[in-house]
């Protein structure tokens, strides 16, 4: 079995595992929104959407994502293709300039956000605040190690 | 980075995806090099260099190289 066929294995477990623990937090939060309010029956459609929609999402997207790894288990010549590209240096940078891209504009939307909710709402500013300083905080402690590993 | 990898693919007909299957990578990444919008890294370049059994300097031309765009953007 070459290192890369025991990756997709690894993958598939994680994927699995993944979708089943998003599976027991929905179940979970469920029962305790039950709980909270006294009865399943007096959940609204809203608590019902989201959390249905949360689970579908999950199994769906880890669905087709297991599809597509036993796919290429079955087939060397996927595999070899799923490989290629997975391993190819210019889909690399691409992965790594839209990562770096999409962080910056991130950081910048909501930063736009929680001054325009500054006007607005306090608890909305405070909320967009926390999530700003958080994801700064993963950012640059990113940055750290990444500098300190090369 | 101006390179000679389309002249020499033709003069062995070779085509882009023969190409990219011998070198692991994907024929996009031959196309972008051979349109100058992406620069081989240097394990690519060797690999090129191997594969049609010339020096590195004959594939690519550094003489822009001080104008390669390493922007994240």
């Amino acid at each position: 079995m070459t290192s890369f066929e025991q990756e997709l294995r690894r993958r598939i477990r994680i994927i699995t595992i993944y979708a089943a623990c998003i599976g027991i937090i929905v179940i979970a939060a469920f029962i305790l929104k039950a709980f909270v309010y006294g009865s399943i029956d007096t959940l609204d459609s809203w608590d019902i959407g989201i959390l249905a929609g949360l689970l579908l999402g999950a199994v769906v997207s880890a669905t087709l994502r297991i599809v597509r790894l036993r796919r290429a288990l079955r087939s060397p010549e996927v595999m070899e293709v799923l490989h290629i590209a997975e391993k190819d240096e210019r889909n690399r940078m691409i992965a790594l300039k839209t990562a770096r891209a999409g962080m910056t504009l991130t950081l910048l939307l909501l930063s736009l956000s929680a001054v325009a909710a500054s006007f607005i709402s306090k608890v909305v500013f405070i909320t967009i605040a926390i999530i700003l300083a958080a994801l700064l905080a993963l950012y640059f402690a990113l940055a750290a190690y990444y500098s300190r590993k090369m | 980075m101006k390179t000679r990898i389309r002249e020499l693919r033709k003069e062995r007909r070779i085509s882009q995806e023969e190409l990219a299957r011998a070198l692991r990578v994907t024929r996009h990444t031959i196309t972008s090099i051979e349109n100058e919008k992406y620069t081989a890294s240097l394990p690519l370049a060797y690999k090129i260099s191997k594969f049609f059994g010339l020096p590195i300097e004959d594939i690519f031309d550094f003489s822009d190289v001080e104008d390669i765009d390493y922007d994240i953007f």
